[in-house]
């Protein structure tokens, strides 16, 4: 599944939690908007940052879980396949 | 007949897919486009037959016709996602980079300019499936790129 551009929220490892104080409120969970991500982790842009262009970066290895919201859609109308008799 | 867009698309580079030659093999010789006599001399020095490189560019020529459609809708789904914002959002261009696979929208705000550079495969989810959910995805990053954040973290709360 692809996360960019979606808000997303993070369980955080407790080393990540021991690395994000100060940046982000002390609790197990963070919830940001992903903006990008690479071999490296997701770029995470969060109301905590200051200026609206600051992403911070969170390691794939620092995470245990994703938790996003996920809406079934009805599949659009398609005309039936095969023939029709005359 | 549909109105020409209100913004400019630019499309450059060779965009022909596995299909689009598929396409072209089967069209017949009378319906392929001619060669200038530049072409003549390029395919020459290719080794190819005229035949060929006339199948080659109209490959191209489907290529780019679908990358251009693809531009337009890009556009007015983008365009759609900017009137809600205001009149004073406007977007001017589409356009593809084919070394980096991604889509530069231009557009003018009440800040002034801005770029906003979207992935294709954020831009084909969108546009192929058309749910709710991968539109929503288009609009936040449209709205990111805009310097508009606040209004995504708003909806959520």
């Amino acid at each position: 599944m692809n996360l960019i551009g979606s808000m997303v929220r993070f369980r955080l490892s407790p080393e990540a939690r021991g690395l994000l104080k100060g940046l982000v409120p002390d609790t197990e969970f963070v919830e940001g908007f992903v903006v990008s991500e690479n071999h490296l982790g997701v770029w995470l842009s969060l109301p905590e940052l200051e200026s609206e262009t600051d992403v911070m970066l969170l390691k794939w290895e620092r995470f245990s879980t994703a938790v996003l919201e996920y809406r079934p859609e009805t599949p659009a109308q398609r005309m039936p396949a095969g023939f029709r008799g005359a | 007949m549909q109105d020409a867009p209100k913004f400019e698309i630019h499309v450059p580079g060779w965009q022909a897919s596995g299909d689009d030659s598929e396409r072209a093999s089967g069209i017949p010789t009378s319906g392929l486009p001619p060669l200038s006599e530049e072409e003549m001399r390029v395919a020459g020095k290719f080794g190819m037959s005229d035949e060929a490189y006339r199948r080659e560019k109209l490959a191209f020529v489907y290529g780019h016709q679908r990358k251009e459609a693809r531009a337009l809708d890009l556009g007015t789904q983008v365009e759609r996602i900017l009137a809600e914002l205001g009149q004073d959002y406007r977007l001017t261009s589409v356009n593809w980079n084919s070394d980096t696979l991604t889509w530069r929208l231009e557009t003018e705000t009440p800040q002034g300019k801005r770029n906003v550079v979207l992935s294709w495969e954020l831009v084909d989810d969108a546009l192929d499936f058309r749910t709710a959910g991968e539109l929503q995805r288009l609009q936040n990053m449209v709205w990111f790129g805009l310097g508009r954040r606040d209004l995504i973290f708003e909806k959520r709360e």
